[in-house]
């Protein structure tokens, strides 16, 4: 009886700390930034052994016109950074660093293209709120491996979205959407 | 002793009937707080909506074009421009679930607004080929207080009901709160969130997760380990009941034994 009685009062301590308790309707964003990857080590993980060269992606505004109707939704950006993974002055990859708007924060992560504009890598490199964070797992991401223009990418669709990760998972979708979109029309075309 | 065999045969199915529901119970939760594991069997990239006007949940017509209807079932948004006979799906740029609301501009034509319960408001101005999510909502839906209803007045100016208030935008875009007078849906449905989870051990974030498929897994092995030891056979006594116990003698026998002695 002492033993159960002890069970019910700790149970009791840990949901009073616990975020159940004050689980209310307005729930308050919490700033929790955790970086994985800074820039370099970002960089490093796409291209390996290759050289990389930072270029300026500018879209004008029949571009970007073009581009917001394939991806059926306003993109804010008018130019982005592109990195070109260079062996013996052939690329080899393009890499992609974008912020897409995650539940109450951006995530910032890499897309990782082949010369075919098909994705060979995500990785997240900055993840803001505390809950959510497991769509940095290989996991979740390994989905988009391989991914091209052609497929729909989309949650639900060809993607599954991670559970209690949902909106940080159509982000990173949209992400990768918008990546090869941008290459393909930028770069390739 | 027949009441106490009796009750020694209600307790054995009772408990296998409780194992059984425990498999059931850890097996679905694992399966709910892991629903990404299994989902990939289901998906069907070129799978045909064909979706019927019975399913609507939600309907809206064009004020602009005859014939021309916004639909939406729990999981998509359809349109029709001809009063319903066919229809297509219209995608938005994250999965249209849940949606609760779709409005047409009463002055411009293809302005479209949907509402998605749990998620936000979208908006296009061309028909619903681009989108753009409204960032200027008085209140955070993702952070818990759900969308129910969306109008579009004149101006346009949104009208938003949640759970909790009133929303009423004037044209020049800023926006009224009016609370709900009755907080019992509120209050019902932060039950059912906190019932979630404490169901799902999402209170406690991926510790809670983590703590909850272990025990699932633990309730598992005690089931199918319960479920194995009822099934096994009562093991005969080895030796026959004349022969003389091996065992320490009870305190009757000592009685009798220290009695046979003394006499």
């Amino acid at each position: 009886m002492r033993l159960l009685f002890t069970h019910l009062l700790l149970l009791t301590l840990f949901l009073a700390n616990s975020p159940v308790l004050n689980a209310s309707a307005a729930e308050k964003p919490e700033f929790y930034e955790q970086v994985y990857l800074n820039e370099e080590a970002a960089l490093k993980l796409i291209f390996g052994d290759l050289k990389s060269e930072k270029h300026l992606l500018t879209l004008n505004a029949e571009q970007k016109k073009q581009i917001q109707k394939q991806l059926r939704r306003k993109i804010p950006e008018t130019s982005l950074p592109i990195w070109y993974g260079l062996q013996n002055g052939k690329v080899e990859r393009y890499a992609l660093i974008l912020d897409e708007d995650g539940k109450h924060f951006p995530i910032t992560f890499i897309v990782g293209l082949s010369p075919q504009a098909s994705v060979t890598q995500v990785a997240v490199m900055v993840y803001r709120e505390r809950r959510g964070d497991g769509i940095k797992r290989n996991r979740f991401l390994s989905q988009f491996v391989g991914k091209s223009g052609k497929d729909p990418i989309e949650v639900n669709t060809d993607i599954i979205h991670l559970t209690g990760a949902t909106i940080s998972s159509w982000s990173i979708a949209a992400g990768v959407r918008k990546a090869i979109a941008l290459l393909e029309m930028l770069v390739l075309k | 002793m027949k009441g106490r065999r009796w009750a020694h045969q209600l307790h054995r199915w009772v408990g296998i009937l409780s194992c059984l529901f425990m498999l059931v119970v850890s097996g679905t939760a694992l399966a709910l707080n892991h629903a990404d594991l299994w989902r990939a069997w289901f998906l069907n990239p070129a799978k045909i909506q064909n979706f019927h006007l019975s399913q609507a949940r939600v309907l809206t017509a064009d004020p602009h074009r005859t014939g021309h209807l916004l639909a939406a079932d729990q999981k998509n948004l359809f349109e029709s421009r001809d009063q319903g006979q066919t229809w297509q799906e219209l995608k938005l740029f994250v999965p249209a679930e849940k949606v609760s609301g779709i409005g047409f501009s009463p002055e411009k034509a293809d302005q479209i607004w949907v509402a998605l319960r749990e998620v936000g408001v979208y908006f296009s101005e061309d028909g619903g080929e681009i989108w753009e999510e409204v960032s200027d909502l008085p209140f955070n839906p993702l952070s818990g207080e759900k969308i129910e209803t969306l109008l579009v007045g004149a101006g346009p100016s949104l009208q938003l009901q949640t759970d909790l208030a009133w929303y009423t935008q004037s044209p020049q875009g800023v926006w009224k709160r009016q609370a709900l007078t009755s907080g019992q849906g509120r209050q019902a449905l932060d039950i059912h969130d906190l019932i979630w989870r404490l169901h799902t051990g999402r209170f406690a974030g991926n510790a809670g997760l983590i703590l909850y498929d272990g025990i699932a897994l633990s309730l598992i092995f005690l089931s199918f380990s319960g479920l194995w030891l009822a099934r096994r056979p009562k093991r005969k006594p080895t030796h026959k009941p004349t022969a003389p116990s091996l065992e320490y003698p009870s305190h009757e026998e000592r009685l009798v034994q220290k009695d046979e002695s003394l006499t």
